[in-house]
């Protein structure tokens, strides 16, 4: 992403570099390399030890002693159609939803950089309302407004757009529509950050240099808010992999995502499977990860520390 | 997993949202003192308190009252309520530390709790066996009431003669078109499936799943899956489906407060609350008998004063009026198709809904 080749590409990265300051805020401050931090930041990997890495570590170990040592529960996993067939979907639906909130997220982050004052203390607001209601009562809600009795069938049928209630509940495309409304503000948040911290001057200097407005947001301000887009895309998709309320109320049979089938798992006392399908989903996210810090230069954007050569 | 669904959902939801609130103990209302105790209904109970998980919503509100505060009053004994959950059965007996006495759970989980071997035997030289209906006293877990898998529609749809009132009626998508919800899990949808497609409600099982299936697959387009019972009830009453399932104790109340929905108790499916004992559990003479008072007459006739659940204490009917035996599953009367066999399941619920699930999902 911060590296595509092409004619100018040399510039945006100078240019880039110049601007660093501009993108952190403030210059860096340099830190005593090893002094009291490891003593600082001792509480911090206890705790981290403790609750995370010590229960996530069980439960691996778990799904390969259980119900005996070995890989049985994996080819339980394996063997069986409908959990290669939600690990799948659950795929499909992260990926549709990241790409879905990405692009909203990124009009309405552009869109509260350029309102000012009691406006834009307004928009955030409504921007973080989904925050601060729990996704339960929020999937219940589209369920009234979407059902074949609901507001939404009430209108297109007074309308006359349509003759019979459409179903238009328990399928794909409402799952992926709700995950989106309820993961948006993961996805604001992080770019409307960044693109708070871009110099806006930096236009009117590209424009100074002969660039048409597309060009100076393709060029300069698009690649300078990436990294606000990269961790905003990596927090939906982890959040949505692990889905599990919206799945369950709004999808139909064949939008059953792995959380649900672990939960179902865990109910029928059948916890190696469980395990082993937490685990298949945790080493695809790991991988999926990897993958896109080496294709896509996503560690580059995330944390970028050093200048670029 | 069968009526567990509805009851344990929410819990579930707990543990992706962060409201989660299970596990907390919850002290009944009105409880006595903590002291120890006198006389219970059979020996003397030393124990001061005992932690019994339950369902939660309108069951364990019938439960308190019919039995919780009850023993409470006679025993002194406080009852301390906490939520009930198969995957926290297992870990707390596998790690020992098992914080219920007793547990209130769908007979189904309970029958494969017993099959896992997680449950104390209970002791049936306290817990009096006089008046129960046979099938179902179990080793391990003790059937405390019976609810209906139902037929129901909207009345606004159909009434009368014209309602569905067999599963072969249900099942018939040319005399009755339209979508039809059925409950999202093998249990209880596999039997009335089955009785839809003819089998003799005497040689159901084993159930024969593949005939199950194939019976589905043409109109597999017409059914839609629920997971709780809020939902299949709110799914007739909205016309979400043209005709629905559902238990009846969830029918009932928006039927009374005049929702357009009805239901018949013709070929009903019956199923189950047990009460069972954690393996390893603190109090287990005090657990006993607190489930021995449960199963008294008189306090099992309250319980289904309360919430239309079918006693299993024969002697319960004798203490009911005319009007509230109509309400109950297995009051004479009512044609239900047979009681759903529990341990059948225990022993094939992985096979059968791995099964379900692949047929689900393609």
């Amino acid at each position: 992403m911060g590296s595509q080749p092409g004619p100018g590409h040399a510039d945006v990265e100078r240019l880039a570099l110049v601007l660093r300051p501009a993108v952190t805020g403030r210059p860096r401050r340099r830190l005593p390399r090893w002094g009291s931090e490891p003593l600082l930041l001792a509480p911090l990997l206890l705790l981290l030890a403790l609750f995370f890495v010590l229960p996530l570590g069980l439960e691996v170990w778990s799904s390969l002693t259980q119900p005996r040592p070995g890989l049985s529960a994996y080819r339980a996993v394996f063997q069986q159609a409908s959990f290669l067939r939600s690990i799948a979907t659950t795929l499909q639906i992260a990926a549709t939803v990241t790409a879905a909130a990405g692009v909203i997220g990124y009009l309405v982050a552009y869109a509260l950089t350029r309102l000012r004052g009691r406006l834009l203390t307004l928009m955030l607001a409504l921007a973080l309302v989904p925050f601060w209601i729990s996704a339960v009562i929020r999937s219940f809600s589209w369920m009234l407004l979407l059902e074949r009795s609901g507001p939404v069938n009430g209108v297109l049928l007074r309308l006359g757009l349509i003759g019979q209630p459409l179903q238009l509940l328990y399928n794909r495309t409402v799952v992926e529509v709700v995950m989106v409304s309820v993961l948006l503000p993961y996805m604001i948040l992080p770019v409307y950050s960044v693109m708070r911290g871009i110099d806006l001057d930096l236009m009117k200097a590209a424009a100074s240099l002969g660039a048409s407005p597309l060009q100076a947001f393709c060029r300069v301000f698009l690649p300078l808010s990436l990294p606000g887009v990269a961790s905003g895309g990596l927090l939906v998709f982890i959040l949505a992999l692990g889905y599990f309320v919206t799945p369950s109320l709004l999808g139909g049979p064949k939008e059953q995502m792995v959380a649900v089938l672990i939960y179902q798992q865990t109910q029928l006392f059948n916890w190696p499977v469980a395990f082993a399908l937490a685990t298949v989903l945790l080493v695809v996210v790991v991988a999926l990860y990897g993958l896109a810090v080496r294709l896509l230069g996503l560690g580059r954007i995330l944390f970028v520390q050093e200048p670029l050569p | 997993m069968r009526r567990l669904d509805r009851r344990t959902f929410l819990k579930g939801l707990g543990a992706t949202v962060p409201v989660f609130f299970g596990g907390q103990l919850l002290e009944a209302c009105g409880g006595g003192g903590g002291s120890a105790a006198p006389s219970g209904s059979g020996g003397k109970l030393t124990v001061s308190q005992l932690v019994v998980a339950g369902g939660g919503g309108a069951l364990t509100d019938a439960y308190r009252q019919a039995y919780y505060q009850p023993f409470m009053a006679k025993t002194g004994v406080k009852i301390l309520e906490t939520a009930v959950d198969p995957a926290k059965l297992k870990s707390m007996v596998s790690s020992g530390d098992v914080e219920w006495d007793v547990a209130q759970i769908d007979a189904a989980a309970a029958a494969s709790a017993a099959y896992d071997g997680l449950l104390e035997r209970l002791d049936y030289r306290i817990i009096n066996k006089d008046g129960l209906i046979p099938q179902m006293v179990h080793d391990a877990y003790l059937i405390n009431d019976l609810a209906a898998y139902v037929i129901a529609w909207n009345t606004k749809k159909y009434q009368g003669e014209d309602a569905p009132q067999t599963w072969a009626d249900f099942f018939n998508v040319h005399r009755f078109p339209g979508t039809r919800g059925l409950l999202n899990t093998p249990g209880q949808t596999l039997e009335v499936v089955l009785l839809g497609a003819g089998v003799d409600p005497k040689h159901l099982y084993p159930l024969d799943v593949e005939r199950a299936l194939k019976f589905l697959d043409p109109i597999k387009s017409q059914l839609r899956f629920w997971s709780t019972g809020a939902q299949s009830a709110q799914w007739l009453i909205d016309d979400e489906v043209d005709l629905g399932t559902s238990w009846n104790g969830r029918l009932q109340a928006p039927k009374a407060q005049g929702s357009p929905v009805d239901f018949t108790f013709n070929q009903s499916l019956l199923v189950a609350d047990a009460w069972i004992v954690p393996k390893g559990a603190k109090h287990k003479d005090a657990s006993m008998q607190f489930i021995a008072f449960c199963m008294q007459a008189r306090n099992q006739a309250r319980e289904a004063e309360l919430i239309p659940y079918g006693p299993t204490n024969t002697k319960a009917f004798s203490y009911l009026d005319p009007q509230v035996k109509a309400l109950l599953p297995n009051a004479p009367g009512h044609h239900y198709a047979l009681i759903q066999d529990f341990d059948w399941w225990a022993r094939n619920q992985d096979r059968v809904t791995q099964t379900w699930n692949d047929w689900l999902s393609s």
